[in-house]
């Protein structure tokens, strides 16, 4: 039997009149790689936030390892590691000047798994953070949150400004911790990121979770951008209206956002006369848009 | 003790700089300004009408005794004190957003009360360091500028009061750095609030509205009666006793439970 390592139960945020997050309720199972996506402002950042005790939350509860995040947070901080969107640290240190110190607030040795981490992520700890490019300061951020190999890994948008490569890296990196048994619960904006990597997901907008699913469920469900150069018009219910949405056409050309099986889309779209055919991601925003509106 | 210890490596070069500023400081000025004052025919007399004297705490007579001196420039130097102390109070607990670091330090296992008294205890062991320092060298300075003998006690009453009033500023800004963490100009808060804080004092002296002394800590002590009577006024330690521990408290209290806001 799996035993949840996050619990939120009716988690509420509101500052003032305006609100953070509203009834978020969601569990995180051991060993799971959970994805946290929604649009900007929808309260990711908000509900890693108060998970982390950075904030308080105005009602509801969140556990983590079954203690509770308010009361017992530093308890909790021992199994956690957190690598926030903007990673910001002592402007004066040099990288291994904080990475030490990351380290001794572990009250840990990590000087291996610190070498591990910087010989892979390819990151030279000589440098003062304040001489670091944003990309770079998420390397450190990467190192200071895995040093103490934590039970549970929490990051939010954690992959703006690497170049591909080091993404790559710091995916890989992902799994073996995830293999080791570490749960993972990964925020971002960017879905194909979290189809990637995850086996089940939450999506959040405008601070409500709208829905909880498997990967494998919307995977199934998988969203495409279609855009057609067509030699001959379409009918116009060739299309069923269930899995097209956005559908847009300007002369001979048609784009809409297909949800649904490929080869299902392919299929139909064999059966059409296409001069150039352009398929690819559309964005979480277009998604919302118009799937979970 | 890892914060503490962090917190003690980032002050380390202000104990250099304060500890020697203000031990060279006294060291040259006090043995000039007995000399000075001390020496037949220096006319001090001319001062006598001179409000400003009662207002900190002084009159005529112990002014030209060479502790009355010692005194008055230790008022001088309290002064910076206060403002330190206050800057101190503030920075530490601001530097955290203005380097918006609070999520790195504040997202480990260490609770945020341990943080609080952390960075409280790093600074008041800075300020008792630097207290230490002026007092030794405010006890060299004293033998070489004066052949008679002097009261010890009273000598480190009054070498104490720098690390009384960077104490309490030091509580006050903590507090003050607590409720608006965002604050960036720190320096010009501090010199501007503890300056207020003298005027305040001073006018109460001056005028004699008594309960006003209460809201200068610089003007809890009185150099006259200290060196009368070899101690401070009581009722005044006590009041700063209180008051630092409120300010810990009250800043403690909201500390633990505020929100750090995302960085953007």
């Amino acid at each position: 039997m799996s035993t949840n390592v996050i619990e939120i139960k009716n988690l509420s945020k509101f500052y003032g009149k305006h609100r953070g997050i509203e009834d978020v309720s969601f569990t995180v199972e051991e060993g799971e790689i959970f994805g946290f996506i929604g649009p900007n402002g929808a309260g990711k950042s908000t509900t890693i936030r108060t998970l982390l005790a950075l904030i308080h939350p105005t009602s509801g509860s969140a556990n983590i390892f079954n203690m509770d995040c308010v009361k017992e947070a530093h308890k909790i901080a021992k199994n956690v590691g957190y690598l926030p969107s903007e990673a910001y640290y002592y402007e004066n240190m040099t990288v291994k000047e904080l990475l030490k110190y990351s380290a001794e607030l572990y009250q840990m040795d990590c000087n291996a798994r610190i070498d591990e981490l910087k010989e892979r992520l390819k990151l030279d700890d000589t440098r003062k953070i304040s001489d670091l490019s944003f990309g770079n300061k998420k390397k450190v951020g990467i190192v200071a949150a895995l040093l103490h190999s934590p039970k549970l890994i929490i990051l939010d948008e954690p992959t703006n400004g690497l170049d591909p490569l080091i993404k790559e890296t710091f995916f890989e990196i992902l799994k073996e911790e995830n293999k080791k048994g570490a749960a993972i619960l990964y925020s971002s904006h960017v879905l194909s990121e979290v189809q990637r990597i995850c086996s089940k997901v939450a999506i959040i907008k405008e601070g409500r979770i709208i829905n909880v699913q498997n990967m494998n469920e919307l995977r199934k469900n998988g969203y495409k951008k279609v855009q057609l150069i067509v030699s001959e018009p379409i009918a116009k219910d060739y299309f069923k209206e269930d899995s097209v949405a956005d559908y847009k056409v300007k002369g001979n050309q048609v784009t809409f956002i297909y949800r649904g099986e490929a080869d299902k889309i392919i299929e139909k779209l064999y059966n059409l006369k296409i001069e150039d055919v352009f398929i690819e991601e559309p964005t979480l925003e277009e998604i919302f848009l118009h799937y979970y509106k | 003790m890892v914060i503490f210890k962090f917190e003690m490596r980032q002050l380390r070069k202000s104990i250099i700089v304060w500890s020697l500023a203000l031990s060279s400081a006294i060291f040259f000025m006090l043995p000039v300004y007995i000399k000075m004052i001390t020496s037949a025919g220096y006319g001090m007399e001319s001062f006598s009408d001179n409000t400003f004297f009662d207002s900190i705490g002084l009159n005529m007579e112990i002014l030209n005794t060479p502790m009355g001196i010692y005194y008055f420039l230790t008022f001088f130097i309290m002064f910076a004190c206060a403002i330190n102390g206050f800057n101190k109070g503030l920075a530490i607990m601001t530097k955290e957003y203005k380097q918006n670091s609070a999520d790195f330090l504040l997202t480990k296992p260490w609770s945020r009360g341990n943080v609080y008294v952390s960075k409280f205890s790093a600074s008041a062991i800075e300020a008792i360091i630097v207290g230490v320092f002026y007092t030794v060298m405010s006890y060299v300075s004293m033998s070489r500028g004066t052949n008679d003998s002097f009261n010890l006690q009273t000598l480190i009453l009054i070498a104490a009061l720098i690390t009384w009033v960077q104490l309490i500023f030091l509580t006050f800004g903590m507090f003050i750095g607590t409720i608006f963490p965002k604050i960036r100009a720190t320096l010009p808060i501090s010199t501007g609030v503890v300056f207020v804080s003298y005027a305040t004092g001073s006018m109460s002296r001056i005028v004699g509205i008594n309960y006003l002394r209460y809201l200068s800590p610089l003007h809890y002590f009185n150099g006259s009666e200290i060196i009368t009577t070899a101690s401070y006024e009581v009722k005044y330690i006590v009041v700063l006793i209180i008051l630092m521990l409120l300010f810990l408290a009250a800043g403690y209290k909201i500390f633990c439970q505020k929100d750090i806001g995302l960085v953007s």
